[in-house]
């Protein structure tokens, strides 16, 4: 119901005082000092995957304006028993899955499933082969209307280093109910693959050369925030980032037929001097190496694999060198993805001001891939300060343009990629958390949250596979305390 | 791509002249914690780092590095 | 303040329960530095020895938001809650038993009206010398919300600040119970009108018996009628609940100066209210169409 339009005016007049409320205006980033504490336990079909997770934030004010805030991830990276299934070799679709430190075995058909032979707890079953500590901090200013912010991290796996850094501007204009925001950011990357030893020892192609290199990436934002009405707002933020560098996946090879391998040695040398000098091409990361023509097997060759095939037409990567028809995940060397996100949050007076959240985002980049996520949230408050959040999400995209489940003849542009993420899938998830505060200032939750990527459920066409489906469960618990 | 981005450019010029004017004391609604844009930054961190080592699409959320060695 | 004031809240140690009331004391201390009629050096009186002038005075932020409210006091009142009646105080004296001369008021009332100054944010100018604001009816209360302001926002929780009757609760008493307002006689000192259970928000009243003068057995209050400069007749006592106590106490005065027609401006209002008029019948106005602090009549 609405207030007379007496009363209306003496509060407008009444709160247009300093001083008069707690919270005033639309504060898009509070900053109370707290500590958010969170673990969460991942776990991927077929025990593809589990990772286990600590998050530990802490934000400070420093002063009247000044704000600082850390953050910091910790990830164990397990595997399961089995990160790859016997199916998913050989007959019409043999794509590939390996995940780190996949040790292939050394005869084709023979599958060696054990996955961390090299880290710091070997076994067949699982352990951890990877961990992963990021930490960042963000600083940031308040001038009045002008919030400036500058934040720094880093990110590193044992194959896997990240430095970045972000500057962002945040302006309220219009009393607050419009907010402009720009961002730029750049990070400093580099990946190789784990030979073990933590990282320290890095996998190589068959040509010498290590597997992996440096990426650069440029981001930029711009964002706007409306206050629609006094129940709505919605966020406008356009982003475009520019990667270069190596892109490639440094685990993955792509299955490829028709291949002009040499079987003999005396064959193997004479094609290998045929085959360009992969090793120098550096404008697509991994080497753009041109197809050698491919040549019509002999009558008279064995059908069978022979001990030590050499392959001379793509780049491999020594732990899958025993087989001609593996070349190495080699992408473009250069991304540019440009991104719009809309959010609208709705609060429901009449449901004890539940909150409807929609987001949708339009992704599209140079490989050709473009994506549509849509996102719904419900935050329904209960009594006994009870936080109830369901979440829902679809997810579907087309395929990059170089992406194929196998690749029936050498690319003419030495592109191959089999990777999963490269695919045209769609997904749909949920999620249910509760959260529940203690004397106004510990809060204590916990909630799940599925995935299910299935092929048939994309729209936006190009090429996958549905032996790439899989689902993952994410469980996780969180301690809040604000001060 | 380019061309759609302008198209919402445009629209995104006249959404403040069909917005209502809500003064701050009326944005008390806007201040509760379910109505952040964001309302649990530290779970949308850890699904939007989930998300980007599954799908390719990794951007729109803001500007930040620490993304993951899965390329 | 001229008057009792109270602090009482709930915290978790005596430290921090004393560290908090420092600050919501000093807030109110700054605001009466700011708006005292009584101190030469007040923001307030500068600004009336400047106002006079040709060009009139830039007020700042906090002032200019005040005026916006005294003049929506005005403006709801029609005319009658007037920041400018201050001035007829001079020749009212409610600490003695005599009545003003006449023409004393009337040479005052020249100096008095809103529509005799200028308001134009953030410049304010008097057109008639000698005027003066006087933000009595608004400053006490106004200074009671800032003070639970800043304690909820020391994340006090609960407790209440009364400055001289004008009473703003922070938060009920923390196992959630309501504050036992009492609302006092009018007629018999001592007694109590009604008992008012509030859990949050403001209680203000307003009474024509607390600074009066009595001469030949007829009451003459302290709320003086800007147009004739006399108290106006015809309400004893209003209590006023609203969301803060700037809004219940505006809302009091403005119904003590519509008189007989106090409680029908109190119902087009909302708020809820109790009143008794001059005859000793008592009005109650329960529920407004309207967000309200939770009051419970016992």
């Amino acid at each position: 119901m609405a207030a007379t339009d007496r009363l209306a005016a003496f509060t407008a007049a009444a709160l247009a005082l300093p001083g008069m409320v707690a919270a005033q205006g639309l504060d898009l980033s509070p900053e109370a000092p707290a500590i958010d504490s969170g673990y969460s336990n991942y776990q991927e079909s077929n025990g593809r995957m589990s990772v286990q997770a600590f998050q530990n934030d802490a934000s400070l004010r420093l002063g009247e304006d000044v704000n600082f805030r850390v953050n910091s991830t910790l990830d164990f990276i397990g595997g399961g028993s089995n990160p790859m299934n016997l199916s998913q070799i050989g007959g019409a679709s043999p794509t590939f899955y390996w995940g780190r430190n996949n040790n292939y075995g050394r005869k084709y058909g023979e599958l060696e499933l054990s996955q961390a032979t090299q880290g710091p707890q070997r076994g067949r079953q699982g352990g951890i082969h990877d961990q992963r500590l990021a930490i960042d901090g963000a600083l940031s200013v308040a001038l009045d209307d002008l919030t400036l912010g500058v934040a720094g991290g880093n990110s590193t796996e044992w194959d896997y280093i990240s430095n970045f850094f972000n500057l962002d501007a945040r302006w309220d204009i219009n009393r607050k109910a419009t907010t402009l925001a720009a961002g730029f950011g750049y990070a400093s990357d580099t990946v190789w693959a784990d030979g073990g030893n933590q990282g320290r020892i890095h996998q190589q192609y068959t040509d010498g050369t290590v597997i992996g290199g440096d990426k650069n990436t440029y981001q930029g934002l711009l964002g706007l925030t409306q206050v629609l009405d006094k129940n709505s707002l919605l966020q406008v933020n356009l982003t475009v980032a520019n990667s270069s560098g190596f892109l490639s996946d440094p685990y993955k090879s792509a299955w490829v037929n028709d291949v002009p391998a040499v079987r003999s040695p005396s064959r193997r040398s004479a094609s290998a001097r045929a085959a360009p000098d992969m090793s120098t091409h550096s404008g697509a990361s991994g080497g753009s190496p041109e197809p050698s023509p491919s040549p019509v097997p002999a009558p008279d060759q064995p059908a069978e694999v022979p001990a030590t095939p050499v392959n001379t037409f793509c780049r491999q990567n020594v732990p899958f060198s025993f087989q001609v028809n593996l070349c190495a995940d080699t992408r473009p060397g250069s991304r540019i993805q440009s991104a719009v996100l809309l959010r609208y949050v709705r609060n429901i007076p009449e449901l004890d001001a539940a909150a409807l959240h929609l987001d949708y985002r339009f992704y599209s980049d140079d490989w050709n891939v473009d994506s549509h996520t849509f996102e719904a949230g419900w935050l329904q408050p209960l009594p006994y300060e009870t936080l109830l959040t369901f979440r829902l999400r679809y997810y579907t995209q087309r395929s990059a343009y170089f992406y194929q489940t196998v690749y029936d003849h050498p690319t003419a542009d030495g592109l191959y990629s089999s990777d999963y993420r490269l695919a045209s899938f769609g997904a749909v998830g949920g999620g249910l958390q509760v959260n529940k505060t203690f004397f106004g200032m510990l809060q204590i939750g916990g909630g799940v949250d599925l995935y299910q990527r299935t092929q048939g459920m994309g729209f936006m066409g190009g090429t996958g596979s549905h032996v790439d489906n899989f689902s993952f469960a994410l469980y996780s618990v969180n301690l809040n305390l604000k001060f | 791509m380019t061309k759609r981005v302008i198209v919402l450019c445009c629209h995104l010029a006249l959404l403040p002249g069909c917005v209502q004017t809500v003064a701050p004391w009326e944005r008390g609604a806007l201040a509760k914690p379910q109505m952040a844009l964001v309302p649990d930054v530290q779970h949308s961190a850890l699904m939007l780092h989930t998300y980007a080592s599954k799908e390719t699409s990794s951007a729109g959320y803001g500007v930040g590095g620490g993304g993951c060695g899965c390329n | 303040m001229g008057s009792p004031c109270h602090l009482i809240l709930y915290a978790e140690t005596e430290t921090e329960a004393r560290a908090v009331a420092r600050e919501a004391i000093g807030e109110v201390q700054v605001l009466e530095a700011r708006y005292s009629r009584y101190r030469p050096d007040s923001l307030l009186s500068r600004i009336n020895a400047q106002a006079g002038s040709k060009t009139g005075v830039v007020v700042d932020d906090e002032m200019a938001a005040l005026l916006d409210y005294a003049r929506t006091c005005y403006e709801q009142s029609d005319g009658l809650f007037d920041v400018t009646s201050g001035i007829l105080r001079r020749a009212w004296n409610f600490a003695g038993d005599r009545l003003p001369e006449p023409r004393d008021v009337e040479a005052l009332l020249e100096r008095v009206g809103w529509n005799k100054l200028r308001w134009e944010r953030p410049v304010l100018r008097f057109e008639v010398p000698g005027m003066e604001l006087d933000f009595g009816g608004i400053g006490k209360e106004y200074a009671a919300d800032r003070a639970a302001t800043r304690c909820l926002e020391r994340g006090i929780t609960a407790g209440v600040v009364n400055l001289g009757g004008d009473l703003r609760v922070i938060g009920p008493h923390p196992d959630g119970t309501a504050w036992e307002v009492g609302i006092n006689h009018p007629r018999e000192p001592g007694k109590l009108l009604a008992t008012l259970s509030v859990r949050s928000g403001a209680i203000t009243t307003s009474g024509d018996y607390e600074r009066c003068i009595s001469v030949d057995g007829r009451r003459y209050g302290h709320i003086l009628d800007p147009r004739t400069g006399w108290p106006v007749q015809g309400l004893a006592s209003v209590s006023v609940a609203a969301s803060h106590a700037l809004i219940a106490g505006s809302a009091c005065t403005i119904a003590m100066l519509k008189a007989s027609d106090g409680p029908e401006w109190l119902r087009s209002l909302g708020l809820p209210a109790l009143w008794m008029d001059l005859d000793g019948r008592i009005g109650r106005h329960e529920a407004g169409p309207v967000e309200r602090p939770e009051t419970r009549p016992l």
